[in-house]
């Protein structure tokens, strides 16, 4: 069963898991550009580590992107034929969704393989300053774990009903359209920076994605 | 499918390949700004005359102002041998400059120097203290030769042909700006008597203690005396209070909240980011590293942007140290004869690295270094993606056709 | 043994000095020699970097429009053109001034757009080769400037001459300043106030801008603000505290502790290149040779001495000139309707044919 639910959503999103197994191999060897042996055009290590960080904001945007991609192409056909095949399959639904997010993830392996292959090889290939050094596997392992908790997120806002998403999209509007209404009026309320940093900052659940994705660090 | 699955997987493979062979080994550019600003005015780097030019300059200045100090020394000496014979606390004060303060002003100007050596400890110093104030009201017009009065303080530290003597220099400027010593009877104010006790630096630890050992002096010649550029606070031997107190620029520079932190951060060698880190052993290393450069009896507090000192605040290292271990212990690590690690480690009686990765953090919090998100983030996302996948299948069970 | 003492401090004294006597001389010696080989070395770099602005220049075409002179590598630009567009402009800004501009050729590298070489690093100013004949002429216009003749204008304009006569916009610009600029100069001379005006453009000797610029309420803002981190990080915070609560000494005396060029102008460099731009126009194409005559001062009287009419007439003039360009309120086209009613007719039938709407 769980061989023709993987092959079903690799027809459906094989293209994203290439794509983004590419994008995961490219992107720590672009980040490594510039970290040559050269005298005459190495950078200070100020600058490559700056250039390190400003690369590393692709990393959870990728990690979002591939996790949303995947999870909207797992739930897609489904919406779509109103889950009655779904439904119909002669096993517990909790038993089928559990298989449709495993084979989400198996997809999404390439990726975080991709990733831990890129860094590894710019690793090896990029000539440091003394004093620093890298951390392929933290990164790659790093990515795995934000690219798995974007898309169980995902997944499951995908699975929820039209009226669900409606509810969660229209609470993010309000917030956003109180916020803007405040600012135009003078008021001084700062609704989406506590709500920013509860989310995306320590201890929020969203923490994972922030912070510095540093493949070169002291 | 088997066929239609190889190609799916070799295509990807070859293009990463393709990729890798283009790409690798790393190119010397960067690929980010590298052609964004191209009609930007090109700078180009100086010709092998213009750095001649330059490091001439840069020569002449060292000259030029050591020449002044020691002149100003000369002027100093009867007051300061006067002060050592009659055992009088307190430094010698001599007023230089381009412009003059009136007699309220020097008056002024004297109080706060007695009171900052009196907050310091100093008493009957061990080393002659001569202070020379130099005050600057308007921007001095251009001149031929490269200017070389100092806009920071210096001190002209006891060498071989002096060993009794420290000379402060104070350069006190407005440039144009309304400025309390320009009153004619100016009122002291928190901020210049900060500034002057400040100002005392380096000559203070001479005073208090006299001239280091051999190898901790060899060792801060060559760092350029920049653990000792602040005075202590004579406080209980309570911590120094964190970054705000006397140094609002550091503060501003090194705050996580500002979005030029990590700019700043990395402004620091390796060492000191290290330590920044919670690194002990890195702690170590940038503490007792000794120094580039020629050694001079010359020791300036201007700040290298390029490069600042290592370990971050080092500035205060040993302010907050002497604050820490109190005098008499300090006192014997400033005398010893041991080499610098040992008589360190002596007095802190505990190893260089790992107090001076407890003072750095009470400079800075703790950054991470690497991209390993802290354990806590990493259970709460898991935690987020199991509860996420939990609730589609509890609410899987109730859907239903219809 | 009481003569005894003084002879043992003398020689003490002079154990003491002994080494430091030495010292000086030989410090006073290494400086000298130092200074003179530094000057010998900047000579040798200045020539040596004559010798490299000339190797620069070597193989260069020479375009001329009246007085302009540019040094330009050959290239599809259209330099010639836009100069003949150039100097007319210049001419009629300057007048017989213009002329200094003969002694200081231009140096342009017209780089090519198609590639991504890397632009040879010089002194010449970069244009890629594609620009048209208008933006180019306008940038020709804007490169002649001199006001490096005359550092008191340059001090004063904060900005380069722009030797061009405004058609409105720049004028507009100036006018909102003056009803928006929070600063009751500003706001006296929108009202009327020759003086306000002056103080605004900074045309007299500004011994106190604080208090010339701004008012009580605007004094405090500034404070609160703009500076009040800084002085609060620079040991002022006491005082800050008393500005808050209304002392309007405390916020004057901490807008006089910044430093020079740290308060804001009421007025931008914009308004005054618009006021030296009067000055010329009501004066004629001679003006500026005249204000380059003028002794060093207080820039208004020497615009009104160049422009042969007193200062007030002056700032009566530019002030009527800013106030006739008043800039149209809320400028929406005619055919602006049209368009979005026609926008709103695409949108809505993209609607319609959505499937929630279709029966089969």
């Amino acid at each position: 069963m769980f061989r023709v639910v993987l092959y079903g959503q690799w027809k459906w999103s094989r293209i994203i898991v290439v794509l983004g197994a590419i994008a995961g191999f490219a992107l720590p060897i672009l980040s490594v550009q510039g970290a040559t042996g050269d005298p005459a055009s190495a950078l200070r290590p100020g600058e490559l580590l700056g250039i390190v960080q400003a690369w590393g904001v692709l990393y959870p945007v990728l990690a979002a992107a591939l996790g949303l991609l995947v999870a909207i192409a797992t739930w897609a056909p489904d919406h779509r034929g109103r889950h009655v095949q779904a439904l119909s399959l002669p096993l517990p639904r909790w038993r089928y969704v559990l298989l449709r997010f495993a084979a989400g993830l198996v997809l999404l392996v390439p990726a975080m393989l991709g990733v831990l292959a890129g860094a590894v090889l710019a690793s090896a290939t990029a000539t440091l300053p003394a004093g620093l050094e890298t951390y392929p596997v933290a990164l790659a392992i790093r990515f795995a774990l934000a690219l798995a908790v974007a898309y169980a997120v995902f997944f499951a806002i995908s699975a929820g009903t039209t009226r669900t998403a409606g509810i969660i999209l229209g609470i993010i509007g309000a917030v956003i359209v109180v916020q803007v209404v405040a600012s135009a009026a003078g008021i001084e309320l700062d609704l989406t920076s506590p709500v920013q940093a509860v989310v995306m900052n320590w201890p929020g659940p969203l923490a994972i994605f922030t912070g510095r994705w540093m493949l070169i660090d002291v | 499918m088997a066929r239609q699955l190889r190609w799916w997987i070799a295509a990807p493979l070859g293009a990463c390949l393709v990729f890798a062979i283009a790409y690798l080994p790393p190119r010397p550019m960067p690929l980010l700004g590298q052609r964004v600003f191209r009609l930007a005015q090109t700078f180009e780097p100086p010709t092998p005359y213009r750095q001649r030019v330059q490091e001439l300059a840069g020569r002449y200045r060292r000259t030029a102002f050591e020449l002044a100090m020691r002149e100003y020394e000369d002027s100093l000496r009867p007051e300061l041998e006067q002060h050592r014979a009659q055992e009088v606390p307190g430094p010698a004060v001599y007023f230089a400059g381009p412009d003059s303060l009136s007699d309220s002003a020097q008056g002024l100007v004297r109080a706060l120097l007695e009171r900052a050596w009196n907050r310091l400890g100093l008493g009957i110093s061990k080393i002659s203290v001569g202070v020379v104030i130099s005050v600057v009201f308007q921007r001095p017009p251009p001149q031929e030769a490269p200017a070389h009065f100092p806009q920071a303080d210096v001190d002209l530290i006891p060498d071989s042909t002096n060993r009794t003597t420290c000379l402060a220099f104070i350069p006190i400027i407005y440039w144009g700006r309304p400025g309390i010593l320009k009153l004619a009877r100016p009122a002291p104010t928190a901020k210049l008597a900060e500034q002057l006790q400040r100002s005392l630096g380096t000559c203070a630890y001479f005073a208090k203690f006299g001239a280091p050992g051999q190898e901790i002096a060899r060792w801060l010649t060559s760092r350029h005396y920049d653990l000792a550029e602040d005075p202590w606070t004579m406080r209980t031997p309570a911590r120094s209070s964190r970054v705000g107190l006397w140094d609002p620029d550091f503060n501003e520079l090194l705050d996580p909240d500002k979005p030029w932190f990590w700019f700043q951060v990395y402004r620091y060698g390796p060492d000191a980011v290290g330590c920044i880190a919670g690194r002990p052993a890195a702690c170590g290393r940038a503490a007792l590293a000794g120094g580039p450069g020629p050694t001079s009896p010359i020791v300036s507090t201007e700040q290298n942007w390029r490069t600042p000192a290592s370990p971050a605040g080092a500035n205060r290292y040993f302010a907050d140290l002497v604050d820490d271990i109190g005098p008499e212990r300090f006192g014997r690590f400033w005398n010893s004869e041991l080499p610098p690690d040992t008589a360190l480690a002596t007095a802190m009686r505990m190893p260089v690295g790992e107090w001076t990765r407890r003072w750095q953090a009470t400079l800075v919090p703790p950054i991470r270094l690497g991209p390993v998100a802290p354990p806590s983030a990493m259970m709460l996302a898991t935690l987020l993606g199991v509860v996420a996948v939990a609730l589609v299948m509890l609410t899987a069970k109730r859907r239903q056709v219809r | 043994m009481s003569e005894r003492v003084p002879a043992a401090c003398c020689a003490v004294v002079l154990t003491l000095c002994a080494p430091l006597a030495g010292q000086i001389p030989k410090l006073r010696a290494r400086a000298d020699s130092l200074l003179v080989e530094w000057r010998q070395a900047k000579q040798f770099a200045d020539l040596q970097d004559s010798l490299r602005l000339g190797r620069e220049r070597g193989g260069r075409d020479t375009i001329r429009a009246g007085s302009l002179t540019y040094l330009v590598n050959p290239s599809p630009l259209p330099l010639a053109q836009a100069a003949a567009i150039a100097w007319p402009q210049v001419e009629r800004f300057y007048g017989p001034a213009a002329q200094a501009f003969a002694q200081r050729p231009f140096l342009i590298q017209a780089v090519d757009p198609d590639t991504n070489e890397d632009v040879p690093p010089g002194q010449a100013i970069k244009i890629l080769w594609n620009t048209d004949v208008a933006p180019l002429a306008r940038a020709l216009v804007a490169m002649a400037d001199l006001g490096p003749l005359d550092p008191g204008l340059r001090d004063w304009l904060g900005g380069v001459v722009v030797p061009r006569f405004d058609s409105g916009p720049a004028h507009a610009a100036v006018y909102v300043q003056l009803v928006t600029a929070p600063s009751q100069a500003a706001q006296r001379c929108y009202r009327g106030d020759p003086t306000a005006c002056r103080d605004a453009l900074s045309l007299g000797a500004m011994t106190d801008p604080a208090s010339q610029w701004y008012g009580p309420a605007e004094r405090r803002a500034l404070v609160l603000t703009q500076y009040g981190d800084f002085l609060r990080r620079t040991n002022h915070g006491l005082a800050v505290r008393s500005c808050e609560q209304g002392s309007n000494e405390s916020c004057l005396e901490l807008l006089r502790s910044l430093a020079p060029g740290a308060l804001p102008q009421p007025l931008d460099y914009q308004a005054r290149l618009t006021f030296l731009e009067t000055a010329v126009r009501v004066g004629g194409a001679e003006t500026f040779q005249r204000f380059l005559a003028t002794p060093a001062g207080p820039m208004g009287s020497r615009l009104a001495a160049a422009a042969r009419v007193s200062e007030d007439s002056l700032v009566g003039r530019w002030r009527s000139d800013v106030l006739a360009a008043r800039p149209t309120p809320v400028p929406l086209p005619v055919w602006g309707a049209w368009v979005a009613l026609g926008w709103i007719v695409v949108f809505g039938t993209c609607g319609l044919r959505s499937s929630r709407w279709r029966v089969s």
